[in-house]
């Protein structure tokens, strides 16, 4: 853990940087800044730890497995929603008016796959596609051609995206190291007799078709770009050693973001919360004891990150934690007391929070809160040994859950994925034909308007 | 001829746009760095490209397969401003090294690629320019990948503008530079 004092120097001497002149203005300079970090949980992190918890006599009936022990507590969101929290999220209190909770979120209902739960989180498509990530870009007017897409301080996503060629993994010692050279090595300047040539045969590779003639056609925009990237890149000041990573990650963030070397981040903690077996499951306290511990000092590092003179890098960044699914309530092959837990697609924990959303708020609901509460029709349709939640209806107007029990399961009726990324695309004004639909022949998933600032 | 047409419709929604099924991408750095160790470098001792790198775990920027369970994928194949950035800077290190061999070696190549270092390092001597000392120096870097153009232009830049005069320090390490910046060097066809 780094002094904060110290991160604010460092945020301070940052944003110095931005007196020295650039070929072009950074992205950073807009009027309205904004940016997007993505964290992931990665195996499916199951939300009855966290936010989505269940009474201890839920686990004496027998119906949910609970390593932890202890009775949850009661939390009400500013909108009046409610949910069981764990100890394990006490540490998150004082920062629990920068994000809002949104449970019960349905995934994709026909595969329980990581893989295919990761891409439809990412794409809207259980075999991959588009990630949304970029589409945050598309709607920037006059976009620096050299601006990636996202940077990936820690290891990246497995998925299939296809849209990932300016999504670049850089980690902190690594963009260090590299700024280091950078300053030491010309940069690819128009001009210089070698380059001049260099780029010369680029470009006549580059005319006509082909795939090679393609891909030249894309190392020449690169080209056109790297020294712009280079100036850049060489002007990044690496963290000190004894940081944390979550600490050097924000740091590092944070100079790409006012640089304008990339406009978002993604960043998987280092947790597997992939817990089939028992004695897996057994170390979930210990595994999201450490991954709220990184959240705390994502979150904490980017409100002592200076933007500028006036705002954090939380004010100007929309933040996203996330994981693939959340995961079932025991094994129904196993005693409650010594169960694995396996993949839940139907329901998820995700936490919205920073700029252009409502914080404190309680946004839907799983179903089977207690021992008491029956399964509805729709549910059982699903998951007829009830050995997962399922995302109660939801109302789009009230962001609450619904009191009704629909026969068959719908996806209309509930707060789904689609509708989380649809309410990131408005706040990133992306174009709406971008916006995922609901699925095939069903219309496009509402944003969360009420969830925006 | 509608039914072709729809036939040509369904190809490529099956198949998906043929702009992104025809971009060639980099062929990664453990390619790369396989194919010019086994022209120039001795089979007992390898070179490896990393150690141009300018900070360790940059090589995944610039093209490399990762697996996950059955799945394998190459990532970061298409070139943008980022990765030519790092490969200008790691090849700029490595034809560096190249130049530097000439007044003291750094490193052992492999014999036929040691007696053409030797031939152009004499640069800007006669006996380092004759066809077969330079045409030997871009097969070894190149390979036979690229058409025989690219290699006319090279030669003949090297030849007409100032490196013609350079040292060989200089030069060699430029001629290394426009080879291994190449897209016949980088891409895969």
């Amino acid at each position: 853990m780094i002094g904060r004092r110290k991160l604010l120097a460092f945020g301070a001497a940052g944003a110095g940087t931005l007196m020295f002149p650039v070929a072009r203005p950074a992205f950073a300079a807009a009027a309205d800044p904004h940016f997007f970090l993505l964290i992931m949980m990665g195996g499916g992190a199951d939300a009855t730890y966290t936010y989505d918890a269940r009474p201890l006599s839920m686990t004496a009936a027998g119906r949910v497995h609970n390593y932890l022990g202890e009775q949850p507590g009661l939390l009400r969101g500013r909108n009046g929603g409610t949910l069981l929290a764990t100890k394990l999220t006490w540490p998150l209190i004082r920062l629990q008016d920068r994000f809002s909770i949104l449970n019960g979120v349905v995934m994709t209902p026909s595969f329980d796959g990581h893989l295919q739960n990761v891409n439809f989180l990412l794409t809207g498509d259980p075999f991959g596609g588009e990630s949304f990530v970029p589409h945050l870009n598309v709607a920037t007017a006059r976009r620096p051609a050299d601006l990636l897409d996202a940077v990936v301080p820690t290891n990246p996503i497995v998925s299939n995206v296809t849209n990932d060629a300016r999504m670049v993994p850089l980690r902190p010692e690594s963009a260090g190291g590299l700024a280091q050279q950078l300053r030491n090595v010309a940069p690819f300047r128009q001009g210089d007799e070698l380059m001049d040539f260099i780029k010369s045969r680029v470009a006549a590779n580059a005319r006509g078709t082909g795939r090679l003639a393609a891909g030249a056609a894309r190392m020449e925009l690169g080209l056109n770009d790297a020294a712009e990237m280079h100036a850049r890149l060489a002007r990044i000041e690496p963290p000190e050693e004894d940081w944390n990573t979550e600490d050097k990650s924000v740091s590092l963030m944070a100079q790409c973001f006012r640089l304008g070397i990339a406009r978002s981040a993604v960043y998987q903690l280092p947790e597997n919360f992939d817990t089939h077996s028992p004695d897996e499951a057994k170390k979930q306290p210990q595994l999201f004891a450490s991954a709220v511990g990184r959240i705390v000092d994502l979150f904490d590092a980017l409100i002592e990150t200076p933007y500028d003179a006036k705002r954090s890098m939380l004010d100007v960044t929309t933040v996203m934690v996330a994981t693939e699914f959340t995961r079932t309530l025991r094994s129904s092959d196993a005693p409650v007391t010594a169960t694995g837990t396996h993949h839940n697609q139907y329901c998820n924990t995700i936490w919205l929070g920073g700029k252009g959303i409502k914080p404190g708020l309680v946004v839907g609901a799983s179903d089977l809160a207690d021992e008491k509460q029956a399964a509805s029709k729709a549910h059982l349709s699903l998951d007829p040994h009830l050995e997962r939640a399922v995302g109660r209806p939801f109302d789009f107007a009230t962001l609450k859950p619904r009191t009704d029990d629909p026969e068959t399961f719908d996806l209309r009726n509930h707060l789904t994925v689609a509708s989380v990324i649809n309410t990131v695309y408005s706040l990133f004004d992306v174009p709406r034909q971008r916006w995922r639909m609901l699925g095939r022949n069903l219309p496009v998933a509402p944003s969360l308007d009420g969830l925006r600032a | 001829m509608k039914r072709l047409a729809a036939l040509a419709t369904a190809a490529v929604a099956a198949f998906g746009a043929p702009v992104l099924a025809q971009q060639a991408e980099f062929k990664g750095m453990p390619t790369v760095s396989r194919e010019l160790s086994s022209r120039i470098a001795p089979r007992d001792l390898p070179l490896e490209l990393d150690w141009f790198l300018p900070a360790p775990g940059l090589d995944y920027l610039v093209g490399r397969w990762s697996s996950f369970g059955s799945e394998h994928s190459f990532h970061n194949g298409t070139p943008n401003a980022l990765s030519m950035v790092i490969w200008h800077v790691t090849l700029n290190n490595f034809s560096g090294k190249l130049g530097e061999w000439c007044s003291k070696p750094p490193f052992t190549f492999e014999s036929h690629f040691a007696a053409t270092m030797t031939r152009i390092c004499t640069w800007p001597q006669a006996q380092a320019k004759d066809e077969d000392t330079m045409l030997s120096f871009w097969v070894a870097l190149m390979g036979f990948s690229a058409p025989r153009e690219e290699y006319v232009a090279w030669r003949d830049f090297f030849l007409t503008s100032s490196y013609r005069d350079k040292p060989a320090r200089e030069a060699v390490a430029a001629m290394a530079l426009a080879i291994t910046l190449n897209p016949h060097f980088l891409l895969h066809r």
